[in-house]
């Protein structure tokens, strides 16, 4: 029993590396849409994730359904860089994202349902010897939604559908800070107005010289909505639409820094300022030692205090196409838009840091994106039932903003299920999805001085495949 | 039938699609095709002053990009050369008169000045050579006695050895040119007790190029010198105790009350060597209007027997090098040391002694030297190059074109 609490809390606490949508989104919201490829706001699955695919859904509901599921991700990624060739891998562990879902139809039009997934999310990890672990080694961005759901069917061929949807969110950024490319606090070095501070790397120390780990960790809770509406042409062919809207997250939390030895000895008297620092000074005193004291827990640059920052779950839309073929055969189609112009640009902000050092602006300036997705599905009998599925989708991120936080790109993916029905009440659906991101350029450092980047900066290329596996449990009541 | 047929007219349709999927962005402009082959990818070089590219006194970007390392790389066509770029004007600013010390950045500018590196941070450094270094100071860093860092150390190498920072660049090619300040700094003092013995320079030598062989690198040694002391080849820094002697006597130095003794007359003087900053000190302290007098047996006078060891201390260091290369099949080369030979022989190439009327951009020691008398001029680096570029080619089978 404690075992299955423990495993239960794992699901739960499971996020995404870099899955089947654009940016930091996620799709794979159900193991029977899934073996879709995502398709079926024209003609949801019965399994309740009607609740993301379109709340509309829900009406005309029979009875009850709870579907608990989860998508298993094996991701596989890296990074070769142009300079030394050397590929880095990522490092993720096989994680996996949760669905639950429970509907029911309360009248022959009216169905309410309420759902827990988490359409938008990343965790990229990777080892502390990439270079891009100064933009950051273990990103995990989270969001879980909670979406009570009411459907009603207006007309014969109208149903409309809507939900609140309460949104959890979590940002954690843990990341290395490079001496190299730090700056010379300009009390000790002046610097005339509007110039670049003196960094250490112009004093000659080397790129990828770690001198401090920061970890920074914020949550908030938010709310936002998500509307559908079906049209049931005939019995064959039927259209679907929702949205759900954006989600702002004005996150608030800790950021907290550790000193990280560079071993580094200073070889000769040298003055910095009007400092002379002596030949055989440890580079880690100097910097820990007054006059900077860059770590005191008390007056350093790098003590413990509130970081903020605001992140925006973009909105996203669907519309949808299902055709009954004959002999229970559907083809289904999607588009699927999501206004990631929205995340734009990311300010995050020490308030309490006079020296203006920490606070980062990280220029991100995503483009909207489109996603076609196709599928079939066929109903071979009452007990099994079959589907396929192809999707392509653009990368949201531009050439610039290629990096080890979201390293995405345009996609091609293959999906194919089935789904089971194990006895009268209980059902299985598995999926598999095969995800082949194109190769793409990109940068593993942000560039100085909160500039914006440029594809000049782009120092290799980034490629990522995975495999997911989708399984769910419904229960018909 | 008929919903076969579409399953795979829609199945091709997918795959078509997923052919179609460009890949335009990657196509990128690529690298332009390398000269000398897999082994000139990553081209590192060790050093000192003259690979660091210090010229006139002084170092900046402008003397850098003009180091025979440089121009090497430049030819070797593989991954970009990366040099540790000074702020002009220099740490310090090269002379611009080196009689008035007037240097680069004008009135402001002295021996003190140091400027910061730029603030274009490259990735590795390909010239990790630092002005000063001895052997030792290929491997270990930190002041006298231990070694000879000097802010120079940290400002290229940040705390890093020339040895730690050539393994950061991950080399496939390494030349190294060490040794000439082992010996030097006992030339300019005129103290035989100053130099690296032979035992310490071989230790300190083959354990630097342990750590090349140990990246898989190869390398090309190049001899200690800047010409044949033997060959009574010597540089413009140090002018010939017989020459003090025929400008005074011909009242050169008047009216100072400047005198140079008879000891400094041919024959002994044609082996005694006196360095520019002893001869020219004293001759400022006699231009102040105090009585001075060349004694060419003072201490930092070098004197015929020192001059001897001198010159076979250079041969000997040459020997361990050639050993050392030999028994790795690396190339070595003293064809600069030749070349110099050569040069001293050739008008207005090696000045016998500065020439006081000239401003740095005249040549006063010369056209074979910058302004300090000890470091080449831009054309000699240039000289330089070619020489070892045809040493590797000569050892390798390459063909790296000539810079």
């Amino acid at each position: 029993m404690r075992r299955s609490v423990r495993y239960a809390l794992v699901l739960f606490a499971g996020f995404p590396a870099l899955l089947g949508a654009q940016g930091f989104g996620i799709y794979e919201q159900g193991a029977c849409s899934m073996g879709r490829a995502g398709t079926g706001v024209a003609a949801p699955c019965s399994d309740g994730s009607a609740i993301f695919f379109n709340p509309a859904g829900l009406a005309g509901l029979k009875g009850g359904r709870a579907t608990v599921g989860a998508t298993l991700l094996d991701v596989e990624g890296g990074f070769t860089d142009d300079i030394l060739q050397q590929e880095t891998r990522l490092d993720d562990p096989f994680l996996a994202i949760p669905q639950v879902y429970v509907a029911y139809g309360v009248t022959p039009k009216l169905g309410v349902g309420i759902g827990l997934f988490a359409p938008y999310g990343l965790q990229t990890r990777w080892p502390l010897s990439f270079d891009g672990r100064f933009s950051g080694y273990d990103n995990i961005l989270r969001s879980v939604y909670v979406q009570p759901t009411v459907s009603y069917q207006v007309t014969p061929w109208l149903s409309l559908g809507g939900g609140v949807d309460v949104v959890f969110g979590k940002v954690e950024l843990n990341q290395r800070l490079d001496l190299a490319t730090a700056p010379v606090p300009t009390t000790l070095i002046p610097v005339p107005p509007g110039s670049p501070p003196v960094l250490f790397g112009q004093f000659g120390i080397a790129p990828g010289t770690d001198f401090a780990d920061t970890h920074l960790e914020a949550s908030k809770t938010t709310v936002a909505g998500h509307f559908g509406a079906l049209f049931k042409v005939n019995d064959r062919l039927s259209f679907g639409a929702r949205f759900m809207t954006q989600a702002k997250f004005d996150y608030s939390g800790t950021a907290s820094f550790t000193q990280v030895l560079t071993g580094l000895v200073v070889p000769a008297d040298i003055a910095v300022g009007p400092l002379t620092i002596p030949a055989g000074t440890p580079v880690d005193l100097f910097l820990n030692a007054p006059p900077l004291s860059l770590f005191d827990p008390t007056t350093g640059v790098f003590k413990s205090q509130p970081v903020t920052t605001t992140i925006k779950n973009p909105s996203q839309m669907a519309l949808g196409v299902a055709y009954k073929v004959a002999s229970g055969w559907t083809l289904l189609g999607d588009y699927q838009y999501t206004w990631w112009d929205s995340f734009n640009e990311l300010d995050i902000v020490f308030p309490q840091d006079a020296s203006g050092a920490l606070s980062r602006k990280l220029f991100e300036r995503y483009d909207g994106t489109s996603g076609f997705r196709f599928a079939a599905e066929w109903m071979k009998d009452a007990k099994w039932t079959f589907r396929g599925g192809y999707l392509y989708h653009g990368g949201a991120a531009p050439a610039e903003t290629v990096t080890p936080l979201l390293p995405e790109g345009n996609r091609n993916e293959f999906t194919a299920g089935a789904t089971v029905k194990l006895s009268r009440g209980l059902t299985a659906d598995l999926a598999y999805q095969f995800i082949r991101q194109n190769d793409r350029r990109g940068r593993t450092r942000e560039a100085l001085f909160n500039q914006p980047a440029t594809t000049g900066m782009n120092n290799g290329l980034y490629n990522f495949h995975a495999h997911l596996f989708g399984v769910s449990l419904g229960y018909a009541f | 039938m008929t919903h076969r047929r579409i399953l795979v007219a829609g199945g091709l349709s997918l795959a078509l699609l997923a052919a179609a999927c460009h890949e335009d962005e990657l196509f990128t402009t690529p690298p332009p095709p390398y000269a000398g082959g897999a082994m000139f990818q990553r081209y590192v070089a060790i050093g000192n002053s003259i690979t660091a590219g210090f010229q006139s006194g002084g170092i900046n970007d402008s003397t850098q990009k003009q180091s025979y390392a440089v121009l090497v790389g430049g030819v070797m066509g593989g991954d970009r050369f990366y040099y540790p770029s000074l702020n002009a004007p220099g740490c310090p600013p090269p002379f611009t008169d080196i009689f008035t010390q007037a240097r680069v950045g004008g009135p402001l500018s002295t021996g003190a000045t140091c400027l910061l590196r730029s603030l274009n941070i490259p990735p590795y450094l390909s010239n990790v050579a630092v002005p000063g270094a001895e052997t030792v100071d290929m491997l270990v860093n930190g002041p006298p006695p231990v070694a000879n860092s000097n802010p120079l150390t940290l400002l290229f190498l940040g705390g890093r050895t020339q040895v730690q920072a050539m393994k950061d660049a991950r080399p496939t090619f390494v030349s190294v040119w060490a040794g000439n300040n082992d010996l030097l700094g006992g030339a300019e003092a005129g103290d035989t007790t100053l130099v690296t013995d032979t035992a310490a320079f071989r230790i300190n030598y083959s354990r630097a190029l342990d750590s090349i062989e140990a990246t898989g690198a190869s390398a090309v040694l190049i001899a200690v010198g800047l010409g044949h002391l033997a060959n009574n080849v010597v540089l413009p820094f140090f002018s010939r105790g017989t020459t003090w002697f025929g400008l005074a006597a011909g009242g050169a130095f008047s009216p100072a009350p400047f005198t140079v003794a008879a000891n400094c007359a041919p024959p002994r003087g044609d082996t005694v060597l006196v360095s520019f900053a002893y001869g020219f000190g004293l001759l400022a302290t006699a231009q102040g209007g105090t009585a001075t007098t060349l004694d060419c047996t003072a201490p930092p006078v070098i004197e015929p027997a020192e001059t001897r060891f001198f010159a076979v201390l250079q041969l000997r260091y040459n020997a361990i090098i050639q050993a050392q290369a030999t028994a790795r099949g690396w190339a070595f080369t003293d064809s600069v040391n030749f070349m110099l030979d050569s040069l001293a022989g050739v008008a207005n190439q090696f000045a016998p002694f500065p020439n006081t009327a000239a401003v740095c951009i005249n040549s006063p020691f010369g056209l074979a030297f910058s302004c300090d008398g000890l470091h080449p001029s831009q054309a000699t680096h240039q000289r330089i190059a070619r020489k070892i570029v045809r040493a590797i080619n000569a050892q390798y089978g390459s063909a790296i074109p000539q810079p």
